[in-house]
Order: C-alpha cells, then sequence, then structure tokens
C-alpha cells in the first residue's frame, strides 16, 4: 500500500475529492511510501526522487501567484520551498491529517504570499498580466489561447495574494475547502469567499475579453 | 480583519463559494501557461540541501549508520506490499548499507543503487524473529546485502498484513509481533528503526527492547521502546461509549500490557502510557488516560450500553486471558524458530541446505501451510540494481563479469516490469497509470484487486507443486492474475541462477546464490485458502 492509498482508505473523501465537481486537476499518485521513508532519512537519490515528483506543482503555483514580472524569483522560491520540505520531513506522518503534495503546496503558498506582502510593503508593483496580453487581434488559435491564458492571468493576478492563493491551490490544484483553510491559517467560510470573489473576477475578465473579441469581429 | 469578514458573508450569501467553474472557464484557466522547471533543479536542491544539511531524518539516520559512518551511512527499506483481504501478504527486503569502516562508510541504496546488493556479503543472522505457522501470515524479507556481520543491526526488511476473517500473526523484523484481528492491516518497514503503519483495525504489540519502533495511525503515534500494548482504530461510523451513556468518539485506543509507550496525537503533544493504563483519544483529541481495568469496562461496543459493570468486567477479563494466551503463542513461535531455524535472516536451515533451497521434509511442510519461500533478485525496485566495482571486487569477480551480471540483472528487471505492468493492466484496464506507479505499486494494487481466495489457493497450489503432490499447470494463462504474478516472482530465483550461469558458469552462480541464503531479496508467503486443511489445523489450535 502506498502513502495516497493508505491515506485514501484512512480518509475516504480524500479520495472523492480527486473527482469532486470544480477540482480541476486530477490528483496524481503521492510518492510511494517507499521513497518517501527513504527521504525521510536524507537519501539523496530519494530527496530528488521527491522533488522530481512535486517541483512542477510547485513552480506552477509559484510563478502563477507571482506573475510574470516576479517570476525570476520562482526557482528560489522553489528552493526554499523543498529545503523547508526536507528539514520538517521527518515529521511529516503519512497517515497524518495533509497529504503530502497538499503539505508542499502549503509551504510553496506561504512562501509565495510572503514574497508578494514583501514586494508590496517595498513599493513593488506585481505585474496583473503576461506579456501577451496585448495581442488578441491575431486570429490564430495559439493566440487566442495565449490571450485566454494572459486574461485569466492579468484577472487572477489583480486579486490579493490570499484571494490568489486560495483560487489556484483549489482550482488548479484541486485542494479541498478544509485543506485550503489550514494552508492560508483562515476558516472555511473565508476560503470559499475569496473563492467567491476570485471566481467572480475571472468571469468579468472572461466576458470582457468576449466582448471585445465581439466588438472587433463587428467592425470588421 | 473586518473586510475579510464582510467578504466571508459575502461569499456564503453568494452561494457556494461564487459557484464552480464552468467547462470554459475551466478552458480558459487551462490556457494560463507557466514556464516548465529549469533543467537540473532537482539535483541543485538536493545539493543544496546536503549542502545546509537541510535533509531531515537525522534522528533515524544516527540510529542507522553504525559508528562514525553515520554522514554517510545510508539503509534503504523495501516497499512493503499490501496484503489481500484475506491475509495474503508479500513483503520484499533489502539492505545496503556501509560498514566498511568508521570513515570510510560509503552509502548504498536501492533502486539505482551505487553499490551492489545481491551479491553483497550476507550478515550472519540470527534467527529471532518468530516463525510464522498455518495461515499465519509474515512478511520477512531478510536484509541479505549487507557488507559485514560486524556492526550490522538488524537486517532490513518489510512487509504487511491484513486480515478479514481471520486473525493473523506477523514477525515485524527480529524484535516485533504483531497480532492482527480481523478487519486489521498494517505494513512496516525495518530498517533500523521500525516503522509501522497501521491504518485501521486492532492490533496487539509485543516488541522487546531496542532501537526506535513506533506505530503511526492516523490519530497519532505510538512509540515504544519494549512492551506489550494493543492499538485499536476505529472508524468514524462506529461509536464507544461510555458506561455512563457520556459517548466518547474514541478513534483509537492504546492498552499497554507491559512497559510503557509514549502516545503523540496529530499536533504532537506526547503522552507516556504506562503498564496497565489505557489511552483514548477521539478524532479530535479528547485524550484519556485511565485505567485499564476501568476504561476497558467502558467499552460497550459489543455488550451494548445496558450491559452491567460485572459483564463489563468479565469481557475485560476475557480479554486480559486472550493476551496471555497471544504471548504464549508468540513464545511458541520464537521458540519454535529458535529450533528449526530457517527463519529470516538465516542463509542456511540446520541442516544445512540453503533457504532457498528446502528439504523435501520441509517442503512437505509448507504444503500443509500453504507456505512458498523464494529468493529473488530486487526487481522491484523502480530501477534495476547494478553490481558495483567494489562489490564485484569483493565478490573475486572480474569486470568483464561484473558487466555480463549487470546486463543479466538489467534484463530479469526489464522483464519483471514488463509482465508486472501487463498483468496490472489486465487487472485495472489502466495503462496509463501502469506508466505512473513503481513496481511495488502495481504490485500492491494487482493483490488489492484480487478475488477473494485467490492468493492463498495459488499458495496451496504452488506448495503442492514444490512438495511433488500435484503437476504444474499446463497453461498458466488460465489462472488468475495474482497467480500467475505470485508464480513469476517464485521462479525467479531460479531463473536469476540460470542466468547468470550462462555468463560467469554454473558453479559460481550456485555459490554466489548459496553464499547469501539467496538473492538479495527473501520472501515467504502463506495462507490457505479458507476450505483447505492447512486453515482447519489452525483453526483448531
Amino acid at each position: 500500500m502506498n502513502v495516497a492509498e493508505a491515506r485514501d482508505e484512512a480518509d475516504p473523501g480524500a479520495r472523492a475529492a480527486a473527482g469532486a465537481p470544480g477540482v480541476a486537476a486530477r490528483r496524481e499518485p503521492e510518492l510511494d511510501e517507499v521513497t518517501l521513508r527513504r527521504a525521510q532519512r536524507g537519501e539523496p537519490d530519494a530527496c530528488r526522487a521527491l522533488v522530481e515528483r512535486y517541483q512542477r506543482p510547485v513552480f506552477a503555483l509559484l510563478c502563477r501567484m507571482l506573475g510574470p514580472t516576479r517570476r525570476d524569483r520562482a526557482e528560489d522560491l522553489a528552493q526554499e520551498t523543498f529545503l523547508a520540505v526536507f528539514r520538517s520531513l521527518g515529521g511529516f506522518a503519512p497517515l497524518g491529517a495533509a497529504r503530502l503534495s497538499t503539505w508542499i503546496l502549503t509551504i510553496a503558498s506561504r512562501r509565495a504570499i510572503d514574497e508578494l506582502r514583501r514586494s508590496e510593503a517595498a513599493g513593488r508593483s506585481v505585474a496583473l498580466a503576461e506579456d501577451t496580453a496585448e495581442s488578441p487581434a491575431r486570429a490564430d488559435e495559439g493566440a487566442r489561447r495565449a490571450a485566454l491564458g494572459a486574461r485569466v492571468a492579468g484577472a487572477v493576478g489583480a486579486l490579493p495574494a490570499g484571494h490568489r492563493a486560495a483560487f489556484l491551490l483549489r482550482e488548479v490544484h484541486g485542494m479541498e475547502y478544509a485543506e485550503i483553510a489550514r494552508a492560508l491559517e483562515v476558516d472555511v467560510g473565508t476560503v470559499k469567499s475569496r473563492l467567491s470573489r476570485a471566481r467572480a473576477a475571472l468571469r468579468v475578465a472572461l466576458a470582457d475579453l468576449a466582448a471585445e473579441e465581439s466588438g472587433r469581429g463587428d467592425d470588421r | 480583519m473586518k473586510k475579510e469578514k464582510d467578504d466571508q458573508r459575502g461569499g456564503e450569501a453568494g452561494g457556494a463559494a461564487g459557484g464552480e467553474l464552468s467547462a470554459e472557464e475551466r478552458e480558459a484557466l487551462a490556457a494560463w501557461e507557466v514556464p516548465e522547471v529549469p533543467e537540473g533543479f532537482a539535483a541543485r536542491v538536493v545539493e543544496a540541501a546536503a549542502g545546509a544539511g537541510a535533509a531531515s531524518g537525522s534522528a533515524t539516520a544516527a540510529e542507522s549508520a553504525t559508528g562514525a559512518a553515520a554522514a554517510a551511512g545510508t539503509a534503504t527499506g523495501a516497499a512493503a506490499a499490501a496484503g489481500t483481504a484475506t491475509g495474503a501478504e508479500s513483503a520484499a527486503g533489502t539492505a545496503a548499507e556501509s560498514t566498511t569502516g568508521a570513515a570510510a562508510g560509503t552509502a548504498t541504496a536501492a533502486g539505482a543503487a551505487a553499490e551492489p546488493d545481491v551479491l553483497a556479503g550476507a550478515a550472519a543472522g540470527r534467527s529471532g524473529a518468530a516463525r510464522r505457522w498455518g495461515i499465519v501470515v509474515v512478511a520477512a524479507a531478510a536484509g541479505l546485502l549487507l557488507w559485514q556481520a560486524r556492526g550490522i543491526r538488524e537486517p532490513a526488511a518489510s512487509g504487511s498484513a491484513a486480515a478479514a476473517g481471520e486473525r493473523v500473526t506477523a514477525a515485524i523484523g527480529r524484535r516485533g509481533v504483531a497480532v492482527v484481528e480481523p478487519g486489521g492491516a498494517l505494513s512496516w518497514i525495518v530498517d533500523g528503526d521500525t516503522v509501522v503503519t497501521q491504518a485501521a483495525g486492532d492490533v496487539f504489540y509485543r516488541v522487546d527492547r531496542g532501537g526506535p519502533f513506533r506505530v503511526e495511525t492516523p490519530h497519532g503515534t505510538v512509540r515504544v521502546t519494549g512492551t506489550c500494548f494493543r492499538v485499536e482504530l476505529t472508524t468514524m461510523k462506529r461509536h464507544w461509549h461510555a458506561l455512563a451513556g457520556a459517548a466518547i468518539g474514541a478513534a483509537i485506543v492504546v492498552t499497554v500490557y507491559e512497559g510503557s509507550v509514549i502516545f503523540a496525537d496529530k499536533s504532537g503533544e506526547e503522552r507516556e502510557v504506562r503498564a496497565g493504563q489505557e489511552l483514548t483519544a477521539g478524532p479530535e483529541g479528547g485524550v484519556r488516560i485511565g485505567e485499564a481495568g476501568e476504561a476497558v469496562a467502558d467499552l460497550t461496543q459489543e455488550l451494548g450500553e445496558d450491559a452491567s459493570r460485572e459483564e463489563l468486567l468479565a469481557r475485560h477479563q476475557a480479554q486480559r486471558a486472550e493476551i496471555l494466551a497471544l504471548r504464549r503463542r508468540v513464545a511458541e513461535l520464537e521458540a519454535g524458530s529458535a529450533g528449526r531455524g530457517g527463519g529470516p535472516g538465516d542463509t542456511h536451515d540446520p541442516g544445512g541446505r540453503p533457504w532457498f533451497d528446502p528439504s523435501q521434509e520441509d517442503l512437505a511442510r509448507f504444503a500443509e501451510e500453504c507456505r512458498v519461500r523464494y529468493d529473488l533478485p530486487p526487481v522491484m525496485s523502480t530501477e534495476p540494481f547494478q553490481l558495483g566495482p567494489r562489490a564485484a571486487e569483493q565478490a573475486g569477480l572480474s569486470e568483464a563479469e561484473r558487466a555480463a551480471i549487470n546486463r543479466v540483472l538489467a534484463a530479469l528487471h526489464r522483464e519483471h516490469l514488463a509482465e508486472l505492468r501487463e498483468l496490472y493492466i489486465e487487472v485495472t484496464g489502466d495503462a496509463s497509470r501502469a506508466d505512473d506507479l513503481s513496481p511495488q505499486a502495481m504490485a500492491s494494487e494487482l493483490r488489492d484487486k484480487s478475488a477473494l481466495g485467490d492468493a492463498e489457493r495459488a499458495n496451496q497450489k504452488i506448495a503442492r507443486e514444490r512438495a511433488g503432490l500435484i503437476p504444474p499447470p499446463a497453461d498458466l494463462s488460465l489462472l488468475p492474475p495474482i497467480e500467475r504474478y505470485l508464480r513469476l516472482q517464485a521462479a525467479l530465483g531460479d531463473l536469476t541462477e540460470e542466468r547468470l550461469a550462462e555468463v560467469i558458469g554454473r558453479g559460481r552462480a550456485r555459490e554466489l546464490r548459496e553464499k547469501r541464503g539467496g538473492w538479495g531479496w527473501r520472501n515467504e508467503q502463506a495462507g490457505c485458502p479458507s476450505d483447505a486443511p492447512g486453515a482447519e489445523v489452525e483453526a483448531a489450535r
């Protein structure tokens, strides 16, 4: 039985959540128990396997949290995240309250929030949109997709860090409300309200984009 | 703060967190692409972790290393394979630890290990682990991969046990015995320290004094040095009630019969539970420690809430009597082990036969017990083992022979993985997941998804065939997948010897295998189908 299977047995709700409505990402299998145990003992190849297993979601979360202008910090924060993971990994209980992925993403999201708050405190603005945001007129599918992505990035990037984190953890990384609440150290009601605002912002942005595209179509 | 509160009201008033995203919105979200992970990131992180001393597990690493090799010493556990619903088990264990000198302790590891494991020197194992008999299920994979006997701790082992309809007894390394009541399930890894993961049910443990031994549960961890104790886990749907009627939604009950244990709840708060005491903890905490008799008397799960105190006390007396009987049984197992040899730590049986090649008399006994003993190279790792130059030199192998052996090991690993993958897909129909899972995970799922009793029937048939009581099947393709898998594993020891004989000669291949009492991993699987004579014998004991 690997860790994920053991957890699912211990917490059937976790398994159900993987297919729950509103969860965008299918939960990938967690790191197998043997590798986890070896990583807990500090074995380099197992530590590396752990990083390789979780680096993509961590990077994705950090890049989306930080936005394009702070993306250069993503690798540093990802590295800090994994170093923090290794420092505390010995105490991680495979059958405890958190999945390994949830735990790691929690650490990453807190790092990102701290970084954003530091940036804001220092008066640095956080870019709200991707560089490609100004190219919606191109008709090809690739450009349309890029514009769509940029619009989403802009909408989510305009949110406060905590709202952004809640949205990404839920809609991209498939975490449950309670898990997000623990990760962000807020109550579940707050998570819901943040999600509500984030989804509303996304809808407004997409509606604007649709209106712009429609307007361009009418002009032709 | 006020704003958050306002937001909260607004969010809740607005429905389920603003409503889930539509398909179009999800598509838009998916269009939000991010850069790929920079190349070499994982290696840089691990390097940074090593430099910063960030790697965790310092306590266990110190435990696992011998002497001054602590910094470099490491060891590997082998994955546990889950038992099937009827108590079948599987285990594979391996260890690799360098203890060749206080300062020169270079680490070896499983998987893509830098150093060899298959042919490395074997520990002179004492026969301390309890032997199994009848339907007793023990996963006992000896660590055969240790360089020298000197300074070596208990061989690495791992395994799992699950009990569906009958009680199952499992030896956990050399120090522990677990008696798993029906409905219980656990897995363990012994590798310096012993970590048992109890996922469900009621398990009685007896642990000899020694290094760290802990039982991890969803509700907390029980840390032990040497003791007898019992851990009961209940589901949320099943409640225990106090005699007075006050509900105690106990998620875990730890009863200590000898010695003491430390219970750490999910928050990490620790409490000592001494002999004669019982700890109960609810799913959200609420830990209580009381006298075992009194606490047990509180539990009216089977007797009903109207049971009298006398009835409850009588039940407790019966439970204590049962514990004493279990302890006697454990003692018998250990005595049997000492007398018969051939335990998981031995390379040879008392008659001098290699562990993997039991006598005809033993094979006949195994047939009664539906027991199959086999060795195999460490094929359950994600990557094939490769024999390192130092181990090859110690084994007296030339560089050309080492290369040839490595080719054989790689081919065996590849073939085993391909067959396991095919079986996995046959059972699950999920080819994409097969690409993501480790061999251990696939094997575990294969067992989990096999029909009730198939694994036991396979044990019985294979054991009888080996004893010459029945002929082998003419057409393997007609057999259940789990049986084909068990046959695949059980044949790997001989296949490895055969393949190696082609490259280093028959005598040499046999010599290497005998020296270790088998290739790398040793395993026994036992358990008769419920209608088999072996099961009846067991039930009568």
